[in-house]
Order: C-alpha cells, then sequence, then structure tokens
C-alpha cells in the first residue's frame, strides 16, 4: 500500500516523525537536570580550606559553613556575602557539623574531641559533652535540627538517636537488619530518611520509629548525602563522580547533574547537600573549597 | 508441500554450513595453519569454519581484523551472559570484559575453553595462591576452585556459590559437634573469621596470625554478657585507632554490626593485622568503583602494593584519606618532582581554590583519559584552567 499511494505514504512519514519529536521532547523533559548555577560561597583571605557541613540558618536567612581543617565555623549572608568567622578563641578542634539551638547558641560536632560541643554566643561559655548511649559512647558524626529536637548520626553503633535538651538519647532508629553503614540523614516530610552508603539504599522512619519500604538506589559509585525534596524527588550525592543525581520515591533515576573537576559545573570530593531556605539546592564542594548554590 | 519445504531448508542449512567450512578451508587456511584452529576443544564458529563472524577478512577497527572489541565481540553471540555477568559481584576480568584472559577463541585442550587447566588459569592472576602451604583445603588442592567459587560474576562477595558459611557448611556437616568447636555457644557462623580456605600451616586450616584474646581462649574478653557492641567493642582495647578515627574522614562505620570487623578478624587472619582477606582486596570490597576506575583507565599511576602506601585506613583530616598532603604523599617515592617541574607547595596558591597547589592539583593517580594521568588534557584544557591569558 505504502508503495502504490504516494499520500499514504506521506501521512505514514508525517505520523512517524511527529511521533519521534514527541518522544525525544519527553525523553529531553525527563532527563534534563532543571538546576542552574547560583552562587558560590567562598571564605575570605585564605578561604576555606575543607568544608564538610553547611548548616542553612532558615530564620535568620544565613548559611554557616563548617571549615573542618581550618577549624572554623564561617558565616554568610542570605545574598552569599562572606560574614565572619568563628574559632571559639581558637578552640575548635576538627568540627564537622553543627545547628544553631531556638535560645541562640550552636551545637557543633567535634570529631577531635568527639563531643558535641554548645557554644553559647552571648555569654562566650564552651560546653563539651560526650554523648553516650545505653553506656557506650556515642561517636557523633552527622547533626541535624528539625521541630526543635536533635538527631545525631551515631557512626559507633550505625543508629540514628534523637536527644533531649541536655543532650540525652531518648529515641533510636536502628537499622533493618543487613544493613551496610550509614553516610548520611535527614529529617523532613516528618521522616527520618537515612542514606545506607554500602547497601546504596535510602531508609524512611515516621515519627513512632516505622520504618517504609527501603528506597534501591541503582546508576550510583559512592554516595555520602542525601536531600528531600519537597516536590517529590530525592537527590544522592555521588562524591566519587562529583555528580548529582534525581531519582523518583521508588528510585527510578529521573536526571543527573554535575561532574568530577574544579569547573562551574563540577564538583571535586564533594561531602553534602541540602536545600536552603529558597529552596535553593547547596553543595558542600570539598575539594574545590567552596559551596555551591543552584537554583532551578 | 509442508514436507518439501522442511527437506529444503534443511537441505539448505547443511548447504550454507558445507559451504562456510569450505570457505575457511579454501580461503583462511591457505595461510593459517589449520593445526592452530583445532584442539580438544573448539569454538563453535569454528568448528562450522565461520571465521568471518569474528573476523573480517578484509579491514577492521581493531587488532586481529577482528568485527568488534573485547567481549562486546563475544557478547554478540554469547546474549544470555552478558545480561547474567552484570549482576552482583563480578569478576574483574569479566567486568573489564576481557574474556580472553581465560578463554582461547579458537580452540584449546581443556574444557570451556579455558587456555590452562582450571587452576593454573586462576593463578595466572592468583600468584599468591599458587604457593604451596604446609595443610590445603582437599579442593583448592585438587585445583577444583569452582566447587566453592563461580568463575564469571556471583551473588556473594569473592565470587563464593553460596554465601560463605553455608557454602563451608554444605559438605563440613559434623563440623558443629567437632572437638575444635566444643563450647561453641551456637550454630556455627563465621567459619572464614578463623579458617583459610585455601591453606595454613596450621591444622584444621586455622590463619596464622591469631587475635591475642582469641589465642589466649579469653572469648569472654569481647563476648561476655556486658561487653560493648558496635566498633565500641574494639575500640575499648585499642584505643590507638580510636584517637585516629577521630578525624573527619575516618573509616569507622556501622550498620548492624561492628564496623571493625569489616575490614579485619576477630580470630585470626593471614597477616599481623588479621586482615580478613589480603590488604587491597579489603580496600576492593567496599571501593569497588575506584578499582574499577582504574583498571580501565587509559592513563593511571603504576600499580603499587598497597593503599596504605598512600591513604590513611583509619582516618584521615585530608581529602581522599591521604597520608600527607598531595606533595608529601606523591614526593616519598616521586623525589625530584616539584622541584624542576610546575612550582607547586604552600606558596604557590590555586587560585580556583585559594588552596596551595599540590601534585593531585594535576594529576590523578587512579585513572584518567589523558597523558600522565593528567585531570584535563595537556594541549591546552589543563593550563588554561589557571592561566586564562594563556
Amino acid at each position: 500500500m505504502l508503495r502504490k499511494n504516494p499520500r499514504c505514504r506521506l501521512g505514514w512519514l508525517l505520523f512517524f516523525g511527529m511521533f519521534f519529536s514527541a518522544s525525544s521532547f519527553v525523553w529531553a523533559a525527563e532527563t534534563q537536570s532543571p538546576w542552574k548555577f547560583d552562587l558560590s560561597l567562598q571564605g575570605q583571605g585564605k578561604g576555606m580550606a575543607l568544608p564538610v557541613a553547611l548548616y542553612v540558618d532558615h530564620e535568620k536567612e544565613r548559611y554557616y559553613v563548617v571549615d573542618s581543617t581550618g577549624n572554623k565555623l564561617v558565616s554568610f549572608g542570605a545574598d552569599g556575602k562572606y560574614l565572619q568567622e568563628f574559632t571559639a578563641e581558637g578552640n575548635l578542634k576538627k568540627p564537622y557539623d553543627m545547628v544553631r539551638l531556638a535560645d541562640g547558641s550552636l551545637l557543633v560536632v567535634e570529631k577531635g574531641r568527639n563531643s558535641l560541643t554548645r557554644v553559647d554566643l552571648k555569654n562566650k561559655k564552651t560546653t563539651h559533652t560526650v554523648v553516650k548511649h545505653q553506656g557506650q559512647e556515642v561517636f557523633v558524626d552527622r547533626l541535624e535540627i528539625a521541630g526543635g529536637k536533635v538527631y545525631v548520626l551515631d557512626r559507633s553503633s550505625g543508629r540514628i538517636l534523637q536527644l533531649d535538651e541536655t543532650l540525652q538519647p531518648v529515641k533510636s532508629y536502628a537499622m533493618p537488619a543487613g544493613a551496610g553503614w550509614l553516610a548520611d540523614f535527614k529529617v523532613a516530610e516528618k521522616k527520618v530518611w537515612v542514606l545506607d552508603q554500602k547497601k546504596k539504599q535510602v531508609y524512611s522512619y515516621d515519627e513512632n520509629g516505622r520504618p517504609s519500604p527501603a528506597i534501591q538506589l541503582t546508576g550510583i559509585d559512592f554516595p555520602v548525602s542525601l536531600a528531600i525534596d519537597p516536590a517529590g524527588l530525592l537527590y544522592v550525592l555521588d562524591r566519587h563522580r562529583g555528580a548529582i543525581v534525581a531519582f523518583g520515591r521508588n528510585g527510578e533515576v529521573k536526571y543527573q547533574f554535575l561532574s568530577k573537576g574544579q569547573g562551574r559545573d563540577n564538583l571535586y570530593f564533594p561531602q553534602e547537600i541540602r536545600f536552603d531556605h529558597l529552596g535553593r539546592l547547596c553543595v558542600v564542594d570539598e575539594g574545590n573549597s567552596r559551596i555551591m548554590v543552584f537554583k532551578r | 508441500m509442508r514436507r518439501l519445504v522442511i527437506i529444503l531448508l534443511i537441505f539448505g542449512l547443511f548447504t550454507g554450513l558445507a559451504c562456510s567450512v569450505a570457505l575457511a578451508n579454501e580461503v583462511c587456511y591457505k595461510c593459517h595453519d589449520k593445526k592452530n584452529f583445532s584442539g580438544k576443544f573448539t569454538h563453535g564458529p569454528v568448528a562450522q569454519g565461520k571465521c568471518g563472524d569474528c573476523h573480517n577478512p578484509h579491514v577492521a577497527k581493531y587488532p586481529g581484523l577482528l568485527q568488534g572489541e573485547g567481549a562486546t565481540l563475544c557478547y554478540s553471540c554469547h546474549k544470555r551472559s552478558k545480561t547474567e555477568f552484570a549482576k552482583g559481584v563480578v569478576h574483574q576480568p569479566v567486568r573489564d570484559g576481557k574474556c580472553l584472559g581465560c578463554h582461547a577463541p579458537h580452540a584449546a585442550g581443556h574444557d570451556g575453553l579455558l587456555r590452562k587447566n582450571l587452576a593454573e588459569t586462576c593463578f595466572v592472576c592468583h600468584q599468591e595462591m599458587a604457593k604451596p602451604q604446609a595443610v590445603s583445603h582437599k579442593p583448592f588442592a585438587q585445583g577444583q576452585c569452582t566447587v566453592c567459587h563461580q568463575p564469571h560474576q556471583a551473588k556473594n562477595d569473592q565470587l563464593l556459590k553460596m554465601e560463605a558459611d553455608a557454602l563451608c557448611l554444605s559438605c563440613h556437616q559434623q563440623a558443629q559437634g567437632s572437638a575444635g568447636h566444643r563450647g561453641f555457644p551456637r550454630k556455627l557462623t563465621g567459619c572464614l573469621s578463623c579458617h583459610n580456605p585455601h591453606g595454613s600451616s596450621r591444622k584444621g586450616l586455622v590463619r596464622q596470625h591469631l587475635h591475642q584474646p582469641f589465642a589466649e581462649k579469653k572469648c569472654d574478653s569481647c563476648h561476655g554478657a556486658q561487653q560493648n557492641t558496635g566498633s565500641e567493642a574494639c575500640l575499648h582495647c585499642h584505643a590507638g585507632i580510636k584517637t585516629t578515627m577521630m578525624a573527619p574522614h575516618n573509616h569507622m562505620f556501622a550498620g548492624t554490626e561492628n564496623g571493625c570487623i569489616l575490614c579485619h578478624s576477630p580470630h585470626a587472619g593471614d597477616d599481623k593485622k588479621i586482615l580478613k582477606t589480603s590488604g587491597n582486596k579489603v580496600c576492593q570490597s567496599c571501593h569497588q568503583d575506584t578499582f574499577s576506575r582504574y583498571a580501565q583507565s587509559q592513563h593511571r599511576h603504576p600499580k603499587i602494593d598497597s593503599c596504605s602506601d598512600c591513604h590513611e585506613v583509619h582516618g584521615s583530616d585530608r581529602l581522599a584519606m591521604l597520608r600527607d598532603d598531595g606533595n608529601q604523599v606523591c614526593s616519598r617515592c616521586h623525589l625530584t618532582q616539584g622541584k624542576f617541574s610546575h612550582p607547586v607547595g604552600d606558596k604557590v596558591i590555586d587560585q580556583r581554590t585559594g588552596q596551595m597547589m599540590t601534585c593531585v592539583t594535576c594529576h590523578d593517580p587512579m585513572g584518567s583519559p589523558h597523558r600522565y594521568h593528567l585531570v584535563l588534557s595537556a594541549k591546552r584544557e589543563l593550563c588554561t584552567q589557571c592561566h586564562r591569558s594563556y
């Protein structure tokens, strides 16, 4: 029929052309990242040595960067302008993460002391606490604050602990049997989201500690951090590939962006991702000594 | 009518086969000695004279006038293998697409077209295994590696056919009640934490170096009811290691078990550090992506004995858990570098990061597509990162 009727042939050609154009449009929409570089946070003078964590103060609209090798905390304004550095008079020992408490004091993870250190800025007072859980020392790694509650990741036991005001554990989230080890966690949507680096899985627990089915991640080499997008996606940072991969809530890869290197669209041994108060995605780009902020 | 079609088809098939054999006989074997293409076991296409299935007689992109490269060519016929060999733990030559590392493409004296007998084929790479041992595991002594291991891919670490304990107990059913395990408080587990499955100088294949409490039969010092759990179970004795782990980048990790025993055996090992397996393989069990990148990279640092030559194993303040800064680590071997090449050191600042220039600013020892394992091409791209007006 196609050979005999030129009109019919033309019709079929048009149909196939439209079909393939539409498919490629849908494919492009699914695979292209909407994220564009917005700004970069860098220190002054010698800058930051090796930034390892970012805390976004939603209330004050400020960024606090934890520079572990520089033994300092560096603050930036909402526009990304450098504000000041804080070293607790040279007393911070390998800081690794931080949050700001409701009373305005800072809570800092000091790896060098294995301490959760409360810094009372008004009274210039520093209190070191080695957290213990069930009689054993907790090796505090990542730190989060949500709804006034403080959560920590314990590297020794592989648990997420919720702490009270005196920094004593009041709740423990144990990982499922056969879990690997934990790289990061976030508290979002009234859930605790945990990234298992070995198994490349994401676990989530509701406020009562009830787990949801694990999300299996694919197409990722060395996951180190995760961020939960209220819009429905799950972002995972791949430290070795210098890339961010966006997953659906069932673990399907939606798109990925950035690559390893030193340029604007590159990351070099990045360490953490999180959303800021404007819904921008921030990346702690440790190897490039900067924080990269991307907007949609 | 139907019969006639079937007869014609069969006739056509035989004629085609005869023609292709005849083609190989008449054309290829005129120059290539036929003896080199026959053996106890012959590859199907060779036996059928279908040289053209793999080779292009006139011109090709790949050496040996091959139609495709490496495993891609093999998978064009062995289609199921391509899917199967991508799952789970994959043997490195398979992952690298080097089928010919073990298999001969034309003919061989061994089943599966293996180049040598099974054990000899394995020992080509696993050379340390070939050393004679005072006590050897029987299947190993008989060269029957595939009794325990899968050659291509497996669901389990070390390419084991089953989970390690289940595999041991599938033959050693009597082990639970044996004299050596008397007093074991529960069902036998963790066989490999005491026994070397290949060979040892000790009776019962017990590994060479024993953890002190284990050697002194002081099981309670770790397993007592009031003892610590998680990494603390080890660190309350190994306080020095605990200090090194108090660093931003460290290998303290635990999920549902003690993180230390991911690398170390709590009872016995083959070296003084009582590692679970030989040095780099311990690292590879987690850092598979780095090992794959290294293996597949066109340009990379020459192979070094141990990852720990450059990297700390417990904890480090530095990127990539390096032992020292990116200059000191390299200059221990590269004595003259930095003195006559591009300036490096704390007085030379990388304007992109504000940090000092080091060897790893420009080189990626774990592998790169560029010469001298540079991170970017040296023709222009790398230099213009900083020298913009160049």
